[in-house]
């Protein structure tokens, strides 16, 4: 077991929260003040938006996609006794909610941007437009279909204040032509934007990045520095909505047993229930396995992004010490 | 001050140091473990388990399995029309280099996966689709911007004029599709068909053939289970070729209306909204048709049945808003084309090309009306 992983994660979170708060009143090796939430709201004399801007108008789209998809889902779900409606709406939250989040997390803003404008794209093409919601959920698709749809017109919008006319509809272009290629691909929550991408798709997104757009020139000089400062922040994003996963996770296993036919049957005959009861130490053992591996899927998660973001915080210090000693050097 | 970052120097780097060597460079966030699905058999329809296959026999499958059935969006009647193109064989000339297509957003799409299919047979030459609006197009046609306009609508006398003394060069026009402007509605919506005059009460400003504008669906349906809610309208921008013809054949010199009026990004935004929405009335292109998007027949008020969009209507010119989906491109004279672009013309107008174009959702060209100018094909293939 690797050594990170006998640590708690409170334990965890609490060392990353000071190397953070350290690394604040310490100042960075940028030499610029990291800004805080709020300061991004400032607009660039050209009517550009600032990165910190962006990055908190992606956070903010996730968060709101979540808000949606929550509320579409309890619809759905709610008095729902057809346990494979709920299952398949389950399934879609769960990897729609974490592929947005994945995405939020991810340490270049612009990418970020594309990603979620291809996703929520794609998930309008699929969900919306095929009518395969109504196929699945009846009247009950209704309040899903709409929240998609809203969920599009917002990051167009978002995109809106990054791209110009001309590169939303090379944007646009990139994304219709691939699904007109690929019309019922299944998986377009974790489809991404390089995938979609042709070659001028990307070579747009660069043009972007140095400032052909409406977004704020990215330093690549400092950009790997700033990646660094970010992700502390990143695993504090994703370690607060990690609980949420975990419970839908659980019910996605419920669902499942559910779903089963052997379990099926026993619920519809009067003899089966004895069955079922007679089973439901085994299924038992399998809920407490299957919950086990979630928290334990949870704990690497943070881990993971906990080891990155100390190696990063890492290579900063060493930077910093590295300019001190140069300097007191040159200074002797 | 310097105390603090001393100090987690300090930390950090006995803590880095504690790290193994072997432990793999991990992604910022990985949440992908968290949200797999339980079991292989389950990874399928995009987080819905199963939604493809949910259990055998059962009435979801049935309907998702007819649900596929219907989205074939590949019509059966258009096969024939592409079999009736000649085949493309490469000539002896091998074009090289970029050739810009830049206009229609309904034409979008479709050029953009006939370049794909073309750059695989001339490796060396490179297909630019940019989209924008007809009306975008031909203006950087004539600004010598692009190569070849693609243009959805028909492209008049006056513009052709217009064009060719503005550029000394003579404008060739070259339908390579039809299509159609298309009235669209919620598949749910039980309105059944519309007339010109309620469109232009509609989407008109100054409403010409009705005394008052429409506000409501009552007004439109007094049956309506929507009743007095305001029709919203969704339309692409006033560049787009699409627009024009609905313009052109309800409310020719007209301001569009402003009220509840939406602008959106392109014409599979708009469907996208006639999916969703159940309020709202959308103008788009016959290519953009979507299973919960209904495109509504037309009445022309003459004691008929009203008119469907079908492939027959619009190629027969009997729905009222076809038109030719055209690429236009400028050259001194017929015997002076690029090569670029008459090869790219070329694999448009073979089987191949039709092909591809009909497989997006269009309706392929007429095969019996090649332009001259591309030459004459040899045992039915361009050579």
């Amino acid at each position: 077991m690797p050594w990170i992983t006998r640590l708690r994660p409170l334990a965890l979170i609490a060392c990353l929260a000071f190397l953070t708060t350290a690394l604040s009143v310490g100042g960075c090796a940028s030499g610029a003040p990291k800004t805080k939430p709020g300061q991004g709201a400032k607009i660039l004399r050209d009517g550009r938006i600032t990165k910190q801007q962006l990055d908190e108008l992606s956070n903010a789209f996730a968060d709101r996609y979540f808000t949606l998809m929550l509320s579409a889902s309890e619809r759905v779900i709610r008095d729902n006794q057809n346990v494979q409606q709920c299952r398949i709406m389950n399934g879609l939250r769960l990897l729609g909610v974490s592929s947005m989040y994945d995405i939020a997390t991810s340490p270049d803003i612009l990418t970020q941007l594309v990603d979620q404008l291809v996703v929520v794209t794609l998930q309008n093409y699929f969900w919306v437009d095929s009518g395969r919601s109504q196929v699945i959920w009846g009247e009950r698709a209704q309040f899903l279909v709409e929240n998609l749809r809203r969920a599009r017109e917002d990051i167009w919008a978002i995109a809106g204040r990054v791209f110009t006319e001309e590169q939303l509809n090379e944007l646009d272009l990139s994304i219709a032509t691939w699904w007109s290629q690929r019309g019922g691909t299944e998986f377009v929550a974790y489809v991404r934007f390089s995938e979609v991408a042709s070659v001028k798709g990307e070579e747009l997104v660069e043009k972007v990045r140095d400032g052909g757009g409406l977004l704020e020139p990215l330093d690549r000089a400092t950009e790997q520095v700033e990646r660094a400062n970010d992700s502390a922040d990143r695993a504090f994003f994703w370690a607060k909505r990690l609980p949420l996963f975990a419970n839908w996770q659980f019910e996605a296993l419920m669902y499942d047993i559910m779903i089963m036919p052997d379990t099926q049957r026993a619920f519809r005959t009067t003899d089966g229930i004895s069955e079922a009861v007679a089973q439901v130490p085994e299924r038992m053992k399998l809920v407490v396995s299957t919950i086990e591996g979630a928290q334990q899927t949870a704990r690497d998660v943070v881990d993971r992004v906990f080891v990155r973001a100390l190696a990063l915080v890492g290579a900063v210090f060493a930077g910093v010490a590295a300019i001190i000693f140069l300097r007191n050097k040159r200074k002797a | 001050m310097h105390h603090v970052p001393a100090a987690v120097l300090v930390i950090a780097t006995a803590m880095l140091a504690l790290t193994p060597p072997s432990a793999p460079p991990a992604p910022a966030a990985v949440p992908a473990p968290v949200a797999v699905p339980a079991s292989p058999a389950d990874a399928s329809q995009d987080g819905a388990p199963s939604a493809v296959e949910p259990i055998k026999g059962s009435d979801l499958d049935k309907a998702l399995r007819a649900l596929a059935a219907t989205s074939v969006r590949y019509a059966a009647d258009v096969g024939d029309m592409v079999v009736a193109f000649p085949s493309y064989a490469m000539s002896s000339a091998r074009p090289e280099g970029r050739l810009n297509i830049l206009g229609s957003d309904t034409m979008g799409p479709m050029l953009s996966s006939v370049g794909i299919a073309y750059q695989r047979i001339h490796p060396k030459a490179s297909i630019s689709v940019s989209q924008g609006g007809s009306a975008v197009g031909l203006a950087a046609l004539e600004a010598g911007t692009c190569d070849l306009a693609a243009v959805a609508r028909v492209v008049s006398a006056e513009e052709q004029a217009r064009i060719a003394k503005a550029t000394k060069k003579q404008v060739f026009v070259v339908p390579v599709a039809q299509g159609a402007a298309c009235v669209y509605i919620n598949a749910d919506n039980p309105f059944r068909c519309i007339t010109r005059k309620q469109c232009n009460g509609l989407f008109s400003m100054t409403h010409s053939m009705t005394p008052v504008p429409i506000l409501r669906w009552s007004e439109l349906d007094p049956a309506s289970p929507l009743g007095n809610t305001l029709p919203y309208l969704y339309v692409t921008s006033a560049d787009s070729g699409t627009l024009q013809a609905f313009i052109d054949w309800c409310m020719p010199g007209e301001q569009l209306t402003t009220i509840g009026l939406y602008t959106e990004r392109g014409p599979s935004s708009v469907v996208n909204a006639c999916c969703a929405y159940r309020d709202v009335i959308g103008i788009s292109g016959y290519a953009n048709r979507q299973p919960r998007a209904r495109a509504l027949p037309i009445d022309m008020e003459d004691g008929q049945p009203p008119v469907e969009p079908s492939v027959a209507n619009i190629r027969s010119g009997a729905y009222p808003m076809s038109r030719p989906l055209n690429l236009v491109f400028l050259a001194p004279d017929a015997n002076q084309i690029p090569v670029n672009v008459r090869e790219f013309l070329r694999f448009v107008l073979s089987e191949a090309g039709q092909d591809t174009i009909a497989a997006v959702g269009n309706i392929p060209a007429e095969a019996t009306n090649l332009p001259e100018f591309l030459g004459k094909p040899v045992n039915d293939i361009w050579q």
